[in-house]
């Protein structure tokens, strides 16, 4: 590791622990790959497709019936902030998949405007991943994702795609958009798995 | 690659360290690297990046990094084709180096390059952009093919032709005599608020979502 002269830095007074690498914000810093997606309610929809073509759809009434949980969660950007205690409200994938018959063992989760993100189906279940659809305890803005986004905070937060549409089952961990743009397949802030060298 | 960044980190003699992302300012060789620093007041990486470190000094980089926001001479390989670039305030930096990268390579490409900033205080590379000292484009055309429109929107120098204000439908209008309507592709490069903006002017003008490139920068993403 090289030391930088004369550098001192400002070490947050926080003894909290986050992933290497990253640093603290208060902030909520917005990214995208591309112009935010404006989807009214009456348009949205979101559907789990498997591989014999079978799809599990609600549409915004039937998905906002769904039981919802209220969680704290701390996320972390590939881009190296993390924000701690991030309060959402949504519906938990575990909910969404439990009428799904599949095989399959990983999933391509697709967004409007052509957003993708890979994932192994083991990272959404269990308690760890949700599609949100409030932040704060107020809708989700459109440049956070609204009306819902995957929420999967264990992982960098380029993989808890924004204007979620869906979800399709897939035989192999096949690559999503920032995956083949130089970014790691898995994506653990812990192991500091951010790009695809890594 | 033009667009791309690379990640800096720091390291004090107590073994603690900053990390941060900053795009490149031109395209790099093997050996050389640049990178064009936004000093933050009271921030923790860039004071000592601007005002700090003195030649010899030694940090890590990692990188370049990044195959999506990035535009290669050649691109796309159409004679009539056009790239557009939409930068607001420091989001200059990426765009300027695609734009020198073109110059470079006298890549036949056109480019037009649309700079948004609040005032003459804050445009980066001017004697570059502009060779007038007030700030105007320069009498002499610019290398074939490449337009320059400075679009400020709080204080413009004395005369200036394009009213003061945020970026409008016309500043993003191709050159009549171009002979496309719409670029290949548009890159935009800002504060959040300033992209959300500009794309959706340019969604407006017709330009489909797979054709706009973003990339958005704050305190806490890619620094400039």
């Amino acid at each position: 590791m090289t030391i930088s002269r004369g550098f001192v830095g400002h070490k947050d007074p926080r003894a909290v622990d986050i992933p290497p690498g990253q640093h603290f914000t208060d902030g909520f810093p917005v990214l995208s790959a591309g112009p935010s997606q404006y989807i009214p309610h009456d348009d949205w929809s979101f559907t789990i497709t498997t591989e014999s073509e079978a799809s599990c759809q609600w549409d915004w009434p039937a998905f906002m019936a769904l039981p919802s949980e209220d969680i704290s969660v701390d996320i972390h950007c590939v881009t190296r902030w993390s924000k701690l205690g991030t309060s959402w409200t949504g519906v938990a994938l575990d909910t969404l998949f439990a009428g799904v018959d599949t095989d399959f063992d990983y999933v391509m989760v697709r967004a409007h405007g052509g957003y993708t993100t890979n994932l192994p189906l083991t990272e959404l279940l269990g308690g760890k991943a949700w599609i949100a659809h409030s932040y704060d305890g107020a809708p989700l803005s459109v440049e956070h994702g609204g009306p819902a986004r995957l929420l999967v905070p264990h992982l960098y937060f380029w993989k808890s795609a924004k204007w979620v549409s869906g979800i399709t089952m897939q035989r192999s961990d096949d690559p999503g958009f920032w995956e083949r743009f130089g970014y790691h397949n898995y994506g653990d802030p812990w192991r500091e798995q951010r790009y695809a060298d890594a | 690659m033009p667009g791309q960044h690379v990640d800096v980190r720091l390291t004090a003699e107590d073994g603690y360290s900053a990390q941060r992302s900053y795009s490149l300012a031109e395209p790099s060789s093997a050996d050389r690297l640049s990178i064009t620093v936004d000093l933050v007041p009271h921030g923790e990486v860039s004071p000592y990046l601007a005002n700090g470190m003195q030649v010899g000094d030694q940090l890590d980089v990692r990188g370049p990094i990044g195959g999506w926001f990035v535009w290669q001479p050649g691109d796309p390989p159409a004679p009539d084709a056009a790239i557009l670039l939409v930068a607001g305030g420091s989001g200059a930096v990426p765009l300027v180096t695609m734009l020198r990268a073109r110059n470079q390579a006298l890549d036949p490409t056109r480019m037009m390059l649309v700079y948004s900033l609040r005032d003459p205080d804050d445009l980066m590379y001017g004697p570059e952009l502009v060779r007038d000292p007030v700030g105007r484009r320069r009498p002499d055309p610019s290398p074939r093919g490449v337009e320059v429109r400075l679009a400020y929107t709080r204080h413009a120098p004395p005369g200036w032709p394009r009213r003061v204000g945020h970026l409008t439908i016309d500043d993003l209008q191709l050159p009549s005599e171009w002979p496309s309507k719409l670029a290949s592709r548009a890159y935009v490069c800002g504060s959040s608020g300033f992209v959300e903006h500009a794309s959706q002017l340019l969604r407006t003008l017709g330009y489909p979502d797979h054709r706009i490139r973003i990339e958005r920068f704050g305190a806490s993403g890619v620094e400039q």
